[in-house]
């Protein structure tokens, strides 16, 4: 037998395997429950919290309390990313607008004192160009 | 005989990998609409639950409590504001081992008051364990 037609056979044969597999996975994982409510389209990332994510992942306190010149703010970005004491990376999850109100949503890892891998959310909120709340 | 058993290898080599390659990339195809990063049903029910004020949901996905603390989940149901819920926004997630972050945004009539906010839960085994 030559060898083409049982390398289009073998690869046929994979494939077959492969979308049953594939198929499988998506029949056995379950999928969230229907949201009855609206959902917002996406917003840009906005830049006054864009500046904050930087500054974070920098590790760049003179920028931040510059950029959050509040200390009840700074307070609660403190205990968004407690028990974070070490940064590895911020990320900008996705954002959403609603009537001049931009929820900028981020996830932070690092790691805590102890060493141990960490993962932690948080959402600014911007409003004409400047974050106003931390959650 | 011998080329029956290669085929079945094949074939069940190409289940393996169909099945890992759709796991490995669902949150690239399975992304909520305005966030990125793949959604735990786990936390779409949390957010359900909590804007359906159905205390029960809550305790489905929700680490266990003491006695104490489901007798206060559900007075805190009973006696929350009417709110009702206008949109719910999945903003995105990521996952670190067993740990994963899910945020929402909200928006709801409170009252006479429209609110917009944001919901960040942190699960873990599947369970919500801090909702900031």
């Amino acid at each position: 037998m030559s060898k083409a037609p049982v390398a289009a056979a073998t690869l046929l044969l994979f494939a077959a395997g492969a979308l049953v597999g594939a198929g499988a996975q998506f029949l056995t994982t379950a999928s969230p429950e229907e949201n009855p409510y609206a959902s917002l389209p996406a917003a840009p990332e906005p830049q006054a919290s864009a500046n904050v994510a930087a500054a974070i992942r920098l590790d760049d306190a003179r920028s931040l309390a510059r950029l959050i010149g509040d200390q009840d703010l700074l307070g609660k970005l403190h205990s968004s990313l407690d028990p974070i004491v070490s940064v590895s990376d911020v990320k900008f999850l996705g954002a959403a607008d609603r009537n001049g109100t931009t929820l900028s949503a981020y996830v932070v890892r690092g790691r805590d004192q102890m060493g141990n891998k960490i993962i932690r959310g948080f959402v600014l909120s911007v409003q004409h160009g400047e974050v106003v709340g931390v959650n | 005989m011998r080329a029956a058993r290669d085929s079945l290898a094949i074939v069940l080599a190409g289940v393996l990998f169909g099945y890992v390659a759709a796991a490995v990339t669902a949150p690239l195809w399975n992304p909520g609409r305005a966030g990125s990063g793949s959604e735990a049903p786990q936390a779409r029910t949390y957010m359900l639950a909590s804007l359906k004020q159905d205390p029960e949901g809550l305790a489905a996905v929700t680490e266990s409590k003491d006695v104490a603390q489901k007798a206060a989940r559900l007075l805190g149901a009973a006696q929350q504001q009417q709110v009702n819920p206008l949109s719910l926004t999945f903003l995105g997630g990521a996952t670190e081992g067993r740990i994963s972050v899910d945020i929402y945004a909200v928006e709801m009539r409170v009252g006479a008051n429209t609110v917009f906010w944001p919901f960040a839960l942190t699960l873990v085994g599947g369970k919500v364990v801090l909702v900031e």
